[in-house]
Formats: C-alpha cells, sequence, structure tokens
C-alpha cells in the first residue's frame, strides 16, 4: 500500500513538472508541441490549424521537444552543446 | 567553398520519431550518435507529456478524499478551540496519503474518528449559538411583552389602587407579579366595577328594577337605598326600609343582598320618558340612577339627578307625568 501511494505521488509530481516545462516553452513552440504530442494532431492539421507552413510546423515541433527536454532534466547532448535555444 | 550543411540532430531526431524521414534518411539519422542520443532525449519529453498520470484505484481515491477531508478539518477547526486545536495537531506534517484512513471503514481513532469528534464538536457549537439566540429572542419578546404591559394596564393599576383603599383590593395587588395573574386580577376588577359603578356614574343606559312600592316615600326611599347600595355613593346613607312599605316578596329588595335579598334586576330596555335627563339638563346636573319601579301597582320611571351634590328623586308615570319630585331622603 506504501509503494503504491508513494508512486502515486511520483507520478503526480512527475505530472507538475512537466505542466511547468512547458509553461516555460516559447508560446509558438509549445502550442506545436501540445497540438503535436498532447492532442495527437499530425503536422498538415497543426499548419492548418495554427495556419504556418509544414516546415515551420516541424521546425516548431523540433525546437520544442528538445527544450523540454532539456528543462525536464535530459541533457543527453553528447556535445555537451548548450541546451538552451531560442 | 562552403562547407557542407550538417542538419540539426534535433531536427533529425523529431522526425524520426514521427516517421517524416524516407528509409535513406531514417538510415543515415541512426548512424549519428548525436542524433540516436536526442531520439532518447525527445523521446522521454514526448513520452511524458502525452501520458497522463494513473488514476489512483478506488481505494487510493477514498484515502486521497479522507486525508484531504482530514486536512480541511484540522485548517478550519484549528483557531475554534484548544481542545479541537490539539486533536488536529499532528505530531508531524501531515503527508497528503500515509494518514489518510478509506472512507468505507474508518478505523476508530484514525483520521475518520478525529473527523467524527470534529463534526460533533462543530455540532455542539451549533448548540451553542442556537441556544443564544434563542434566549435573545426570549428576552426580546419579554422586554416587548412588558412594555406592552406598561402601556395598557393603566387602568388595571388604577382600579387596583382603588381596591386598596377601600381594603378589598389586597389580591389585585398581590397577582400584580406576572401576566396571568395580572389578567385575573384585570377580569376580578373588571366584575367589581361592574358590581359597583365608577364613583357613582351611571352607564349609559342602565336601567334598574326598584321593585313595588306603597306610596311616594317609600318609592323615594328604595330610591335612595339603591343608588347607596348599587352605587357606592358614600355620601347617600343607608336606612332600614320603613315599616309598611316592604316590598312584595316577588319583588328583589335594593340594600338588602347581605340579608339573602335579590339585587335589583338590570334591565336593557331603555325607559320611555325623557323626563329625567330633561329635568337634569334643565338644572345643570347629571342623573345618577335611572329605575323602574311600580307605584301602587302602576309602573312608574324613576330617576335619581344630581345638582351640585344636591339629589334629587324624580318619577312619572306611564304618561310621562312627573308624580314625585322631591329632595332624595337622608
Amino acid at each position: 500500500m506504501g509503494a503504491t501511494s508513494g508512486a502515486a505521488v511520483e507520478a503526480v509530481a512527475d505530472r507538475l513538472d512537466v505542466d511547468a516545462a512547458v509553461a516555460r516553452l516559447p508560446d509558438d513552440f509549445r502550442a506545436a508541441v501540445v497540438l503535436r504530442d498532447l492532442c495527437d494532431l499530425d503536422y498538415a492539421e497543426i499548419a492548418r490549424v495554427l495556419d504556418i507552413p509544414a516546415g515551420t510546423v516541424r521546425s516548431r515541433i523540433a525546437r520544442g521537444r528538445a527544450q523540454l527536454a532539456d528543462l525536464l532534466g535530459n541533457p543527453t547532448d553528447p556535445d555537451g552543446r548548450p541546451s538552451t535555444r531560442p | 567553398m562552403t562547407a557542407p550543411h550538417r542538419p540539426d540532430p534535433d531536427d533529425l531526431a523529431s522526425a524520426l520519431l514521427d516517421g517524416l524521414l524516407d528509409a535513406d534518411e531514417a538510415e543515415a539519422a541512426r548512424r549519428d550518435p548525436a542524433v540516436v542520443a536526442r531520439v532518447a532525449a525527445l523521446a522521454a519529453a514526448r513520452d511524458a507529456l502525452a501520458t497522463p498520470p494513473p488514476p489512483p484505484d478506488a481505494a487510493g481515491r477514498e484515502r486521497a478524499i479522507a486525508g484531504a477531508l482530514a486536512a480541511f478539518d484540522a485548517e478550519t477547526s484549528a483557531t475554534d478551540d484548544d481542545a479541537i486545536a490539539a486533536d488536529a495537531r499532528p505530531s508531524a506534517p501531515p503527508r497528503p496519503f500515509d494518514h489518510a484512513t478509506p472512507l468505507a471503514r474508518p478505523a476508530p481513532g484514525g483520521a475518520a474518528g478525529r473527523g467524527r469528534g470534529r463534526r460533533t464538536a462543530r455540532t455542539e457549537r451549533w448548540v451553542r449559538w442556537l441556544g443564544a439566540a434563542a434566549a435573545v429572542v426570549l428576552v426580546v419578546a419579554g422586554v416587548s411583552l412588558l412594555a406592552r404591559g406598561d402601556g395598557s394596564d393603566d387602568a388595571d393599576t388604577a382600579a387596583t389602587s382603588e381596591e386598596v383603599s377601600s381594603g378589598e383590593g389586597g389580591a389585585g395587588s398581590e397577582a400584580e407579579g406576572s401576566a396571568d395573574a395580572d389578567d385575573d386580577a384585570a377580569r376580578d376588577e373588571a366584575a367589581e366595577s361592574a358590581d359597583q359603578g365608577a364613583e357613582g356614574q351611571l352607564a349609559p343606559g342602565e336601567v334598574l328594577d326598584l321593585g313595588a312600592a306603597e306610596s311616594p316615600d317609600a318609592l323615594a326611599d328604595r330610591a335612595r337605598s339603591t343608588l347607596a347600595a348599587e352605587r357606592g355613593i358614600a355620601d347617600v346613607p343607608v336606612t332600614e326600609p320603613e315599616v309598611g312599605a316592604a316590598p312584595d316578596t316577588t319583588d328583589p329588595v335594593p340594600g338588602d343582598e347581605g340579608q339573602g335579598g335579590a339585587a335589583p334586576e338590570q334591565m336593557s330596555e331603555p325607559l320611555a320618558c325623557p323626563t329625567g335627563e330633561a329635568t337634569a339638563n334643565a338644572r345643570g346636573g347629571s342623573v345618577d340612577l335611572r329605575a323602574r319601579a311600580r307605584l301602587d301597582g302602576q309602573p312608574v320611571e324613576v330617576w335619581v339627578i344630581d345638582v351640585a351634590g344636591s339629589r334629587t328623586v324624580l318619577a312619572v308615570d306611564a304618561d310621562c307625568a312627573v308624580i314625585l319630585d322631591r329632595p332624595l331622603p337622608g
């Protein structure tokens, strides 16, 4: 019972961390990432919703995911380059 | 000469995650260690965002609710009183789930037990509040009743004073202690007032029956006795009935109530002749007594008129002709 409760607490805490990290993303990146990974829209739908080119959608999703990974403590860049991106 | 373009590892990793690369591009991306590392990081971020936390099971939900209720009770009742605050104060910082108790089967003395104790304490506080409110309502109602009683019992108080001065108001004075006693005294005083009149003032339209008299003198004596007995006028002497002027046994004898006689009958029908009132007005006096009687077997109407303290007995026959007009004897 205690282990189950601890896991639940940890899951809630993780979710709070994810929400805080998403809130720190720039608006353009956040919108693209949320529509893709949370709302499960494809690139064409995101382009239509945000009224931007599909290439821009791809770029914003890639940059948004990278910033989110850095904010969540996953600096796995093997080159050791700075994790913050514009 | 320009350097060959090197794609961004994050862009390639993100595209690889979403399956946007064709086979050659994907094969090339998988050979790049930087891209492979970023794929793992971006996949972890994507999964963290896309995966909601697992919902707790039913027991866990009950424990969470019980814990939240316990924490809320402790928060709200901490400042109410010292006993409740001591009960609500945990020995260690509260943890969201560890001290929670299932709602279905609360453990005695656990969070739910403490919750019951706090609910009982809240009930007691409500009872105290309701008691205080009821006391306030009773006080306000009592004050208003007393105020109303002070305003409406002036006549009662005056009547009681009269009774005390005449030696008959002891019971009325003692009855002033409560509202019920006041009501009883008021009824008693009203009855006595009806019996005695108010200082000789005749009630409007009140007509007495003096019975039969054999002579004008006897009629005058009957009027005097009746006035003295029924109106309580101190300056009208009460004398024994004249010998030979005793009324017949079928008629009430005024002034003989204490000896077993009947009181003069009050008659609701007004007198037929206006002679008494007209005479009183003409002489500047007032009517102290109105009555009917029989004089030598004939019906007569009788008045006692008070003019500046001097009383006159006036009688008329059935035709309103004056047959008696003399000072009240005695």
